[in-house]
């Protein structure tokens, strides 16, 4: 039920979102992904919780949802990123995520976004050395 | 404007009892093995935890709601004082309710949502009939 769908299929899912927005909506999802892979060749596509866009890279690295008025990219661990850029513009009163509401005719500021993308990907590759489970019942003692 | 739907009270009451437990039983095991396996799911699936950190839960809610909902089928299913039944149903009327609140607030669509409103429908299921089952006393 929650399990995240196969890669492929993910990849034509989120394929299949871009069209169905059509409008400049549309536009911005294909343009962030574009970024995304840009700036890590070895993302990972996934299609979550029945009808969102994730992209991961050992976790999450952020979401591509579509609201009526706004493309919002929601980075679960956000509120640990650096961002000196300020592209985080939603979600603000998080206390792990943070969010990038994209509006009709704004421009993104592409270079600071890349940047972004490669800092959660660096976060996620950090907390996977000692992962963090969702529960304790699961923990592996460490190695010795 | 008077409505012309019966109250459901009033139709459960024209049918048997027999009928009714049937359909409580139904619908309460269902509604249970539904809130069971999403408490299973929040503690433990990295899907579920990051789901809820994507509603903008924080993680300790998390785990007091799996508990809470852990907590909330046993008391549905044991014989317990009615009056903390009702508590139980309280609960999760709460809690479903948010569930769906969470979803619209971040703009997902039917398909995620579904979930949650169907375990909502087993709930008024379940509650209807066995406030008859108790002889349907306000």
């Amino acid at each position: 039920m929650k399990k995240a769908v196969a890669k492929e299929s993910a990849s034509a899912l989120i394929d299949q979102r871009i069209q169905d927005l059509g409008d400049w909506r549309g536009k911005t999802l294909a343009k962030v992904r574009a970024l995304i892979h840009a700036a890590d060749p070895e993302v990972v596509e996934e299609w979550k919780w029945m009808g969102t866009p994730v992209w991961s890279h050992d976790g999450i690295i952020c979401t591509g949802e579509s609201y009526k008025a706004a493309v919002k990219l929601t980075f679960l661990k956000g509120a640990a990123l650096p961002d000196p850029a300020g592209l985080f513009n939603s979600s603000l009163e998080g206390n792990a995520r943070r969010a990038i509401d994209i509006h009709e005719g704004d421009k993104i500021n592409e270079t600071a976004f890349k940047t972004l993308i490669r800092a959660a990907v660096v976060l996620n590759l950090e907390n996977k050395s000692n992962k963090p489970k969702a529960s304790r019942a699961k923990r592996k003692p460490a190695p010795k | 404007m008077e409505s012309t739907l019966p109250k459901p009270a009033l139709v459960a009451a024209r049918t048997s009892p027999k009928a009714v437990t049937i359909t409580f039983w139904i619908a309460t095991a269902l509604f249970c093995l539904e809130m069971g396996f999403t408490a299973y799911a929040q503690l433990n699936l990295q899907d579920a935890a990051d789901g809820f950190t994507r509603l903008g839960f924080p993680g300790y809610f998390r785990v007091e709601l799996a508990w809470a909902k852990v907590l909330g089928l046993l008391v549905l299913v044991a014989p317990v004082p009615g009056r903390l039944k009702e508590w139980a149903y309280a609960g999760f009327a709460i809690n479903l309710v948010s569930a769906l609140i969470a979803h619209f607030a971040v703009g997902d669509g039917p398909e995620a949502w579904a979930f949650a409103a169907f375990t909502s429908v087993l709930w008024v299921v379940s509650y209807v009939s066995w406030r008859n089952l108790q002889g349907g006393r306000a």
